[in-house]
């Protein structure tokens, strides 16, 4: 996972000045949120299903060793392998030693989060792979080197310009006065494109949205199909997941598959919901012959037991980016992590330590991720935990600010004494207009909006002189 | 994987398993009885409903989702609902020079069955792995097991029957589903499939695949569109036994 060098602040700025992503970000808050919420309704008792989800996943973690051993069994009498690693450099290394066992040329790669995590593509291609993203989207910020802007829209940043632009500049060998006006003539190229390599891949590497322990299942959800082409084609699978996707049976999975889609791109069900279990049996014809899940922890177990481990229910649907303002206003890029939204703000201060602690700032505790969160995470509450965190960091003039904050909260004839004095200033200041552009704590709010002017004396003052006027009256 | 690798990971996470459990040990839900629940629930489950609700559900979810969906009174009929779909294919492809022989399946003795004896130009390509993948123009033709009618989704079990690769490679897929295989639920629909493949396995399938559609993708600027890299068309074909 790699992260730019600059701040929360500078990069939201820029996000907010770039008119061609504010015009694609402009579809997010209606088309994701509206589908979400007609298909919320239109399924019977999704609250029910939600409060099984959470309880099928506490069970999970808390036995979390019991699951992971059952799965791991079950794995193994199929023939599967199964890897953990600790960090994203254990992860890259267990993978790319498995593609140089079987002298591999070409890997083709489903859309994977945790593969994103540990920037898997990079790796693969600097050890001279040829890898290749197959989801449309991840295929198309590729071609562009960027990082994901939504967790199950990784493009949704890019516009249909924007795209065939970058097409004619890769696809060479195909005519240069081709017409790709309509998402179809993209949609068309990229499959013919792709279908050469799925048919070349060596190695197949996918996710997992879910584990199924009693059977060492790997279970993985497309509207595409890519992933099946993956995991069916070349002779080795792959799939890098993380150990809080285990659940114990189908029954379980079956809970959370209806949770997710309905929660993320509100389908009822994605198109293709796929069960691997282990490499192909033996008197199959096709399918991989190796079959080998990598089990990543990257900070994971460190959250159980902590604060935090009610993030790691997280089904990743995306659910809380897409009703997020701060999201719908910045994109994902401008969290500068591969997890951005308020799932991000909890999770990546975890997988990427004091360079992402700005991160759960990026958040008006409005709490709407609270509400739609499938999984009833309380994200506003771990955000605090982190803001806390980074509190420690921060310098003398936000701790004596805060402090001289405290004093005068905890002694109203003090603050009353201040606020007396300053409120004329503060009244007459804010009054011009031309002036607060330029003001420092009125900056930031006052080149966008009109700062409201104060009134000259405060609601405490006005009531007392009312009341002293009902007393006279009387 | 190294045991070492293993044992560190589980030694990490036996600390705050344990203060986990303390807490929800009164619940008394042990990994034991959890399975217990599951397996009593699966007991349940196969209770059926109305025969004709179901098929009404499933075909409402799958027109919804793009799918075409044909009903036909018995299986001999299936022989001749496939020609017409061939030929309507054939049909749109305008300007293409295609002949109704361009069925491909793999080697499933139900399929193999509907073409015995019928004199028409549509026959059965054998599926080939590698080489079937290279031909442009094919039509899928794959057995279903199961289906679950509350979203519209079908089960299709990996094996020569059918080959998992053939469910995504070409243009149009035509999938058979027997009425009496639908069920309400994932739940019944899972287990009513893995009951059909224990029939001729005694190992689970490597793959189970739930389809609900053709393939689609919202990708560029969220505006739908089908055949992203799997089938254009579905079409379902339901018939009666």
């Amino acid at each position: 996972m790699t992260a730019e060098n600059s701040s929360l602040k500078t990069r939201a700025t820029k996000a907010l000045n770039d008119d061609s992503l504010q015009q694609a970000l402009s579809v997010i808050g209606t088309g994701f949120v509206q589908k979400r919420a007609k298909a919320v309704a239109a399924c019977p008792d999704f609250q029910a299903l939600s409060d099984r989800g959470v309880e099928i996943k506490e069970h999970a973690l808390t036995h979390l060793d019991h699951y992971l051993t059952e799965f791991e069994t079950a794995l193994k009498a199929t023939g599967g392998h199964l890897h953990f690693a600790n960090t994203p450099q254990e992860a890259r290394k267990i993978i790319s030693d498995i593609c140089h066992q079987q002298n591999a040329k070409l890997v083709a790669k489903g859309k994977t989060m945790v593969g994103e995590e540990i920037d898997l593509t990079h790796h693969l291609t600097d050890q001279g792979f040829e890898c290749v993203e197959t989801d449309l989207g991840e295929y198309l910020i590729q071609l562009r080197d960027e990082m994901p802007s939504h967790i199950i829209a990784p493009a949704v940043h890019l516009s249909r310009d924007t795209i065939a632009q970058d097409f004619k500049e890769a696809h060479t060998s195909l005519a240069q006065d081709r017409l790709l006006e309509k998402p179809e003539d993209l949609v068309k190229e990229a499959r013919v494109i792709m279908r050469e390599k799925f048919l070349k891949a060596d190695v197949g590497i996918t996710g997992a949205n879910l584990l199924i322990a009693e059977t060492g299942t790997s279970v993985i959800v497309t509207n595409e199909g890519n992933g099946d082409l993956v995991s069916s084609l070349p002779k080795t699978h792959i799939v890098i997941s993380s150990f809080d996707k285990v659940v114990p049976t189908f029954e379980d999975a079956s809970v959370i598959l209806r949770l997710l889609a309905r929660s993320a791109t509100g389908q009822a069900i994605s198109t293709y919901t796929t069960f691997t279990t282990g490499p192909k049996r033996a008197s199959d014809q096709d399918g991989p012959s190796n079959f080998h899940v990598v089990l990543l922890d990257n900070g994971r177990s460190k959250m159980l037991g902590s604060q935090f481990q009610e993030m790691l229910r997280c089904i990743r649907c995306g659910a809380c980016l897409n009703h997020c303002p701060v999201y719908q206003n910045l994109g994902g890029h401008a969290y500068g992590s591969v997890y951005p939204g308020p799932m991000g703000t909890v999770l990546s201060p975890q997988f990427m330590g004091k360079q992402s602690q700005d991160l759960p700032f990026a958040s008006s505790f409005c709490g709407r991720c609270n509400e739609i969160c499938p999984m009833q995470i309380p994200l506003t509450k771990l955000m605090r935990f982190w803001r806390q965190e980074a509190a420690k960091d921060h310098g003398w003039l936000e701790k004596i600010s805060m402090k001289g904050w405290a004093a005068l909260a905890k002694r109203p004839w003090l603050y009353n004494a201040m606020l007396k004095l300053s409120l004329p200033v503060l009244a007459w200041t804010t009054k011009q207009k031309a002036l607060t552009k330029h003001i420092p704590m009125l900056k930031a709010w006052g080149q966008h909006r009109t700062v409201p002017a104060l009134a000259p004396q405060s609601f405490q003052s006005l009531y007392k002189a009312s009341q002293n006027k009902k007393k006279q009256s009387q | 994987m190294s045991m070492h690798v293993k044992n560190k990971f589980f030694k990490q996470l036996s600390g705050a398993l344990t203060s986990r459990r303390g807490g929800l040990e009164k619940e008394g839900l042990s990994p034991a009885n959890w399975q217990e629940q599951a397996q009593q629930q699966r007991e349940k489950i196969f209770s059926k409903t109305n025969d004709e609700d179901l098929v009404q559900a499933l075909t409402h979810h799958l027109t919804n989702q793009s799918a075409q969906v044909k009903h036909v009174p018995n299986k001999t009929a299936i022989y001749d609902e496939l020609v017409t779909i061939v030929t309507t294919w054939n049909k749109a492809q305008s300007g293409t020079d295609q002949k109704a022989n361009r069925i491909v399946s793999g080697k499933n003795p139900f399929i193999n069955s509907l073409f015995e004896n019928q004199n028409s130009d549509l026959t059965l390509n054998p599926w080939q792995g590698q080489a079937s993948l290279q031909e442009d123009g094919l039509i899928a033709l794959a057995t279903a097991s199961a289906a679950a009618s509350e979203t519209g989704t079908l089960f299709l079990t990996s094996g020569n029957e059918n080959p998992t690769p053939l469910n995504f490679v070409t243009d149009s897929h035509v999938i058979l589903l027997n009425q009496a295989d639908i069920f309400a639920s994932y739940e019944q629909a899972y287990h009513h499939a893995l009951a059909q493949n224990k029939s001729h396995s005694n190992t689970m399938p490597r793959t189970i695949n739930m389809i609900s559609g053709p393939s689609r993708t919202a990708d560029i600027e969220q505006t739908l569109t089908l055949g992203a890299h799997g089938p254009i068309e579905l079409v379902v074909l339901i018939y009666k036994t």
